[in-house]
């Protein structure tokens, strides 16, 4: 394996973007990485694009990367698209990591990207139960929100948390996401605001529930010796961790198998532990789960994770300031772009660049992403690892 | 596939396989077993009864359901989670609580209906 860094990102505004397609979501995103990239775009030899449900909101359901890269006169090298649901875009980023990582490519894009808000929430609902066992669950009328109201139920029951202490979680990053300009939803809000919103699914109200979002997001990975080329050595990508969950009922509904074997992988292939990371992304799609996978990354005791949120722990300011950029629940969640979008963060985290979200002395970033859900755990989980 | 049937005394019962070489049940039915691989698998009735592990309601609800419907995760005897709807007394209806299997139609539209897990309490 060969040291992989970071040489650009870029990302659009996230959010209900009117006007903005899939293509030209994409390709806004992959320009922007391109050009901070300082690398001629024809030095690119293969990109891999995240994008989880494209047909059902745009028809347009193959061929997503190369009509986005035609756009910026990239033709002719291999392109894939990458489907693991909400990790869609963080399954992608994995495949570029390989592919550098490997001595296959020198040069690798990846990215993500989807179009979400032309389509009336209740079909979107039906939609994402798609990224379920259809027959079993999705059609008999499963929903994500569902899923996490029973796993904020169970976790309310086995710890003794109240509702109030998941709202804030939700509360956090959104201030957090308040200072972040490519944030959806900035609003400023109390615990009484969160548990006074619309009841989406007891205990989640909409604002433990993530936005409805357009967006995508894009990094360039090199090899070493192009990074020393173009003066991009500072961030390297020390690993992007895959894993699968487990469906059988012989477990809690507070702990996810998938998150915890996708961190032992990262972990073991950074070479760190989680007391090394300074700052974190977490797939907050609801406020529940921020909180599971805390625990689930070893940043905190199984059921110590409100009480570590409730100190501002995992505030900008904190002991592990986690969702600078406001996370999905405020900054938006476009599906496949946020395991992408979580990369773009901590990478200017770690250059020093997010302004008054930055963390003081961030070295070592984490982003965690989950994707589908089956039978009570993640389809898939991703854990990436930076390192400057 | 059907994930819920009745049988010819009226009872719903989820549909499984078991192997009839190693003994393993699967959840929902397939061709051939996941532990041994083998082909001699038979359909059998699962789930009629089992332990609520969470409920919720949907205050909002995907296309083809009506909001406001309560729902939870069943482990059901043989060992497998499954998503239902849930009916009957909701004081009854805490985690931990007995349940016993139901059946409930929804109708999909143009697709016409299906039959989908629903429990009551036991």
């Amino acid at each position: 394996m060969r040291n992989v860094y970071v040489a650009g990102v870029g990302m659009t505004r996230f959010g209900r973007l009117e006007g903005m397609e899939l293509r030209s979501l994409g390709a806004e995103a992959c320009r922007e990485a391109i050009l901070d990239s300082g690398i001629d775009r024809s030095r690119i030899e293969s990109a891999f694009v995240g994008t989880a449900f494209p047909g059902h909101f745009t028809r347009q359901e193959c061929a997503v990367g190369q009509l986005v890269l035609r756009q910026l006169g990239i033709t002719g090298i291999p392109v894939m698209r990458v489907e693991n649901a909400c990790a869609s875009g963080s399954s992608a980023l994995r495949e570029a990591w390989i592919s550098v990582a490997s001595g296959l490519v020198d040069v690798a894009l990846a990215f993500g990207v989807e179009k979400l808000s032309n389509v009336p929430t209740s079909e979107v609902m039906s939609i994402f139960s798609y990224a379920s066992d259809y027959e079993a669950e999705g059609s008999a009328g499963i929903i994500f929100p569902g899923v996490f109201a029973m796993i904020a139920q169970a976790y309310m029951h086995e710890y003794g948390v109240r509702p109030e202490q998941l709202a804030e979680v939700s509360v956090k990053n959104h201030r957090h996401g308040f200072e972040n300009p490519r944030a959806q939803r900035k609003l400023l809000l109390t615990v009484e605001d969160v548990q006074k919103a619309k009841m989406v699914c007891d205990p989640l109200t909409s604002m433990h529930c993530c936005p409805i979002s357009d967006g995508a997001a894009a990094v360039v990975l090199v090899s070493e010796s192009v990074a020393r080329e173009v003066g991009r050595g500072q961030i390297r990508l020390a690993a992007v961790g895959l894993a699968t969950g487990d469906y059988d009922a012989e477990r809690p509904l507070t702990t996810f198998p998938s998150t915890r074997r996708a961190a032992e992988q990262a972990y073991r292939l950074a070479g760190v532990g989680p007391e090394d990371i300074k700052v974190a992304e977490v797939h907050d799609c609801f406020s529940v789960a921020e909180l599971v996978h805390l625990e689930d990354l070893g940043f905190c005791e199984r059921g110590d994770a409100a009480k570590v949120t409730s100190q501002g722990e995992t505030t900008i300011g904190g002991r592990l300031p986690v969702n600078t950029s406001g996370g999905l629940l405020s900054k938006g969640h476009p599906v496949g772009a946020t395991g992408i979008a979580q990369v773009v963060e901590l990478t200017e985290q770690l250059r020093g660049h997010s302004g008054p979200r930055q963390v003081e002395g961030a070295n070592v970033g984490l982003a965690m992403c989950m994707g589908g859900f089956m039978f009570g755990d993640g389809c898939a989980a991703t854990v990436t690892i930076l390192h400057r | 596939m059907d994930v819920v049937r009745i049988d010819r005394a009226g009872n719903p019962f989820l549909v499984a396989t078991r192997c009839q070489d190693c003994g393993h049940i699967v959840f929902p039915a397939q061709s051939f077993c996941s532990r041994c691989l083998g082909f001699r698998v038979t359909e059998i009735p699962v789930g009629r009864k089992g332990i609520l592990k969470a409920r919720s309601t949907a205050h909002f609800a995907p296309a083809s359901f009506d909001p406001g419907y309560p729902f939870g995760y069943v482990d059901i005897e043989e060992g497998y989670r499954v998503f239902a709807h849930l009916e009957g007394d909701a004081e009854k209806l805490k985690i931990g609580a007995a349940v016993e299997l139901t059946a409930k139609t929804v109708s999909l539209g143009q697709a016409g209906s299906r039959l989908i897990p629903c429990y009551r309490p036991a």
